[in-house]
């Protein structure tokens, strides 16, 4: 009797922590994306600080980098690594400003299109208003206390390199709590956010480019 | 008119030698931390070894880090990829093999021609086969401190050193 009761609660928990686990695809959508772009409206600043973890199966290896991450509308952003290297891309609107261990190189995204294409995502893929533009086909799901994007490129470029970027939302404010990006080849980089603060005066400093 | 054969075996040999030194190595630079690197890929002592890496061609530079992993009987695998995460290529690469040394297995699309890869290649099969005791070849001082540079004819050039 006490082994049937055992054999019971077993199942229960397991079957509580599959239906916990499950993804769902969310219903409706676009109520979901008004709820994200209210979330951009309000959110002048994001600073957090970020671990990544490179997987390539290939060479069957993880790589591991941490950094610290600032953003300010419109069109401010800083990544910088610090662990286990020094390196760091700044945006400053249509200014790109990449420092490599001490040395700096400066590009203008105004007229390189590339570079433009890849602060728009950048910011995008922070703020979460890549999830409104067309360069994405996005499918939404949703578990306990997260959304979940898959986003599938519809340009060509994009396609001939990236499967999809999923964004994982946080329920409770709707900020960017993981991003992954798998690559055609199997290999993804997913970034995880972490110690969030919104709305937080950014010293200028930190996306300064003079 | 006949063409006789010892001056039709000249040109071929001639065209052969131009096209073959097309990839061939112009110079091998090195300087500082830069004979650890080629010490460990000469020596092959190494399991794992992951290098700050710039491959330059037609002033068009591309950086980030190399990953050579040794995987068993001479063989090892490499991946260049850059500190976003974005790889470029992955392939196999065996030192004591023939012709075929160099193996990929996946490389992004804006690279996907023969003259990278190959350039590339080139450039890695230098880089195994180097030894700082040997000297560098003519060509340009060391640039930096900790810098192995490998140049082609053909302009291209991969820069390995140590991350500080």
């Amino acid at each position: 009797m006490d082994e049937m009761r055992i054999n019971i609660l077993m199942l229960l928990t397991l079957i509580s922590l599959e239906a916990i686990s499950q993804e769902t695809p969310v219903k409706d959508p676009s109520k979901l994306v008004e709820q994200v772009n209210l979330f951009s409206q309000k959110t002048s600043t994001i600073t957090a600080d970020f671990t990544q973890v490179k997987e390539m199966s290939f060479l069957e290896e993880k790589v591991i980098s941490s950094g610290k991450f600032y953003f300010q509308k419109e069109k401010l952003l800083r990544w910088e690594y610090t662990s286990p290297f020094s390196y760091a891309i700044i945006l400053n609107g249509d200014r790109i400003r990449i420092i490599d261990e001490g040395r700096s190189k400066d590009f203008d995204a105004g007229s390189n299109r590339m570079f433009l294409e890849i602060s728009n995502i950048m910011t995008g893929m922070v703020d979460g208003t890549l999830l409104a533009g067309s360069q994405f086909t996005t499918t939404w799901y949703e578990a306990q206390g997260y959304y979940r994007a898959v986003m599938i490129p519809n340009v060509a470029a994009m396609k001939g390199y990236l499967a999809r970027i999923e964004l994982k939302l946080n329920k409770e404010d709707y900020s960017v709590d993981e991003l992954k990006m798998i690559e055609k080849s199997g290999d993804y980089t997913l970034i995880t956010f972490l110690n969030k603060k919104l709305n937080e005066t950014i010293p200028a400093a930190i996306f300064r480019l003079d | 008119m006949k063409r006789s054969l010892p001056p039709y075996f000249a040109w071929i040999s001639l065209l052969a030698f131009a096209l073959a030194s097309c990839c061939s190595v112009k110079s091998v630079s090195s300087g500082g931390k830069a004979g650890e690197i080629s010490d460990a890929f000469s020596s092959a002592t190494f399991e794992k070894i992951n290098l700050k890496a710039i491959a330059d061609y037609r002033d068009k530079e591309l950086a980030g880090r190399l990953l050579v992993k040794k995987t068993g009987d001479g063989i090892y695998k490499i991946a260049f990829y850059n500190e976003l995460g974005m790889t470029y290529l992955e392939g196999t690469f065996i030192p004591a093999s023939g012709r075929n040394y160099f193996k990929m297995n996946n490389i992004i699309p804006a690279l996907d021609n023969r003259i990278f890869i190959k350039s590339f290649a080139k450039c890695l099969q230098k880089v195994f086969s180097f030894r700082e005791n040997a000297g560098p070849s003519p060509g340009k001082p060391p640039e930096g401190g900790n810098l192995l540079v490998v140049r082609l004819k053909n302009g291209f050039s991969l820069g390995l050193t140590v991350p500080e």
